[in-house]
């Protein structure tokens, strides 16, 4: 069988012939090609010898029949041959040495890009929010998938694209995803820095839980960018080998903000770059990751799951407002600002509450394009994070009156200065005042405009 | 915001090649240039998708050796034709590397390096005691290293000797026979085994086997 396929080779599925284009890339199980048949482009995943096994033909097989858990998956199709009577023959034909591979669908290359290249500097979030939206979905999808109840195995940024404008994401490679029923761990995968140290330590096969561990890496690095563990200890490696990543990742792991142990800090000056954004978001997240890489390091039970990083996530991104004086993207911390820090963009101190609404103890920004969820409002639904529920309106002849759009089917009741009672329906508008108390749809709200 | 101050570590690839003047017949020298031109494009995209950057060096041994690249970034780097005359002093080659590790590469943070020898016969000098000199420098011990042999006039147990127990044991010299194998090679060599120095748990990308329709391979003479 031939290892690589040459451009203009032909491949066959059930009902279509794809003609090679182009290889996309290569890695360590195969070739991606772009492939087209008649007017339809796909992406054609080849596997090498040593991968195109008879197991591996299964598996695909069986993900093709199960389907996709959700849009951001680039999910195998159909299976691809070099003949199309390879699978017509009886069972022992089927043994021949054809090789294979499946067909997928081709992701837009003018909008996603791999995540890789976020942390080399060469390609950044447009927005702040875009970079949360990123982070949610990542988070959702993978809730998706455990919920059909699959692992993945192997994520990591190579693996991951994004809409930087956007934060949209796919998720490729889906041809390793497996039931998530591993027993040994000789099923060990991973690529190195997201492999939980259970599997680092050879002690467990990848499972929802590790997936879990390399779910919270990725979100710690798309806010932080430094490694959870890549401190002083990762700093004094000179050549870094597989005994190293055993000993960082694996046997003795440390978060680089354990608040019991600082033996892992980032080192000043040389790889501290998560010190930027360390403070920078809310106490509540810095909380969860740290819960993330203290307990969740050395018990995969207690490992923070993807309904509490969404509802965090959809939290966070309802927290930002803007500098006053330079117009970067602040969090709302009261802490920060009782303390009087200054800004991380422009070194001026914090001196303006941004106008904000609270709900339970939960305090939300309210800035002129944010529209709400229904998870950042009513925590009896932590997963209905793209379920619209208002939007902030600017007032058209009065700029500087702000109001609540009802995005909802709920009725809102809020007391009038004149004392009566009114009601806000859907596409209703309810006037931000200072001191506003609010029911909205079964939550109560207090509302405070912004001060210096 | 600084991004240097990701602390990221580099790969350092080297290329040890062989320009003795038996390189310039049977097209060697120019395949081999070729070869190394192809590859670089898929670096690249090795040092895109990963942490830190790949720096190239490349240093050629015919009578004496010489550095031809020092320490290029793989963005910036491009190659220039080898030029073949005299003899084989591999060993003077392995000394000048083990000069530069041991010198420049002190405090130095990378990856494992990856080292891929190139040759086309047999050492003319003391190829064992400059071999000695650069494993006994902490990044020479530590490096992956490749050897290949072009055409089937190369010394195999040298190049044996050359990878020792580099990579847990599991690598052999690679013999190319033809051209399409030269080149099939070494991208092996300089993405694949790259590849495995920064992700060091994920088992090592076979070389793949490739065959040239249309061509008596056992009837080819280099
Ligand atoms: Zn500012």
């Amino acid at each position: 069988m031939p290892e690589q396929l040459p451009v203009g080779a032909l491949v066959y599925t059930d009902s279509e012939i794809w003609t090679v284009e182009k290889e996309l890339g290569t890695g360590g199980q195969g070739s991606v090609y772009k492939v087209t048949s008649g007017a339809v482009s796909g992406a054609l995943k080849w596997y090498n010898h040593q991968s195109a096994t008879e197991q591996q033909k299964e598996a695909i097989e069986e993900l093709i029949q199960l389907g996709t858990p959700g849009e951001s998956y680039i999910w195998p199709e159909s299976v691809a041959t070099l003949k199309k009577d390879v699978d017509k023959g009886d069972a022992s034909e089927r043994h021949t040495p054809h090789g294979f591979g499946y067909l997928m669908p081709l992701i837009d290359g003018k909008r996603f890009t791999k995540l890789s290249y976020y942390f080399s500097g060469e390609a950044t979030f447009k927005t702040e929010d875009a970079k949360i939206a990123a982070c949610l979905q990542i988070a959702a999808s993978f809730h998706a998938l455990h919920l059909s109840g699959l692992c993945y195995r192997d994520l990591s940024f190579a693996n991951l694209f994004v809409d930087f404008e956007t934060g949209e994401i796919q998720i490729c490679d889906n041809d390793n995803v497996t039931f998530d029923s591993l027993a040994s761990p000789k099923d060990a995968w991973g690529t190195s820095g997201f492999i939980a140290p259970e599997i680092m330590r050879a002690e467990a096969p990848p499972s929802s839980l590790t997936d879990l561990y390399a779910l919270s890496v990725v979100l710690f690095r798309i806010l932080f960018l430094q490694h959870p563990l890549q401190g002083a200890r990762e700093y004094a490696i000179d050549i870094a080998d597989q005994d190293s990543e055993i000993r960082l990742y694996g046997t003795d792991p440390l978060f680089i903000y354990d608040p019991d142990d600082d033996d892992n800090r980032p080192v000043k000056g040389k790889k501290d770059i998560s010190d930027f954004f360390w403070n920078r978001y809310p106490e509540s997240i810095r909380q969860l990751f740290t819960e993330a890489f203290t307990r969740g390091l050395h018990e995969p039970h207690e490992r923070i799951r993807e309904s509490v990083w969404i509802e965090a996530l959809s939290v966070l991104r309802a927290q930002d407002y803007y500098c006053e004086s330079c117009g970067g993207t602040l969090y709302y911390d009261l802490n920060r600002l009782k303390k009087g820090e200054r800004c991380e963009h422009c070194g001026r101190s914090l001196n303006f509450v941004p106008p904000r609404v609270k709900i339970g103890n939960r305090v939300l920004t309210l800035t002129h394009c944010r529209t709400f969820y229904v998870n950042q409002i009513d925590s009896s639904r932590p997963l209905a994070y793209e379920e619209p529920f208002a939007q902030v309106v600017v007032h058209p002849k009065y700029p500087t009156v702000w109001g609540l759009k009802n995005l909802s089917q709920e009725f809102w009741r809020y007391t009038a200065s004149d004392g009566t009672e009114r009601e806000i329906g859907q596409g209703q508008v309810l006037p931000i005042k200072n001191d506003l108390e609010a029911n909205m749809g079964g939550t109560d709200a207090v509302f405070r405009i912004g001060t210096k | 915001m600084n991004l240097e101050r990701m602390g990221t570590r580099d790969l350092h690839l080297f290329f040890l090649i062989d320009a003795s003047d038996s390189m310039s017949y049977g097209g060697k020298a120019e395949t081999l240039n070729n070869a190394i031109r192809e590859s670089i494009p898929h670096i690249r995209e090795v040092a895109r998708e990963s942490e830190g950057g790949i720096k190239v060096h490349a240093l050629s041994f015919s009578t004496g050796a010489r550095w031809l690249v020092n320490h290029v970034d793989i963005r910036d780097f491009t190659w220039e034709n080898i030029k073949t005359k005299g003899v084989t002093d591999m060993g003077r080659g392995f000394e000048l590397l083990s000069e530069k590790l041991s010198t420049h590469f002190q405090g130095e943070r990378g990856y494992q390096p990856v080292m891929i020898l190139l040759s086309d016969g047999m050492p003319t000098d003391d190829y064992q005691k400059g071999l000695e000199k650069l494993l006994a420098t902490r990044w020479g011990s530590k490096a992956i290293r490749i050897a290949i042999a072009i055409g089937s006039e190369a010394d195999m147990d040298v190049l044996q000797e050359f990878i020792g127990d580099s990579f847990r044991g599991e690598l052999k010299p690679l013999l190319a026979k033809n051209a399409a194998e030269l080149k099939n090679y070494i991208r092996w060599a300089s993405t694949a085994v790259s590849q495995a120095s920064i992700n060091p748990v994920k088992p090592i990308v076979p070389v793949p086997q490739i065959e040239v329709e249309g061509v008596d391979i056992d009837a080819l003479e280099w």
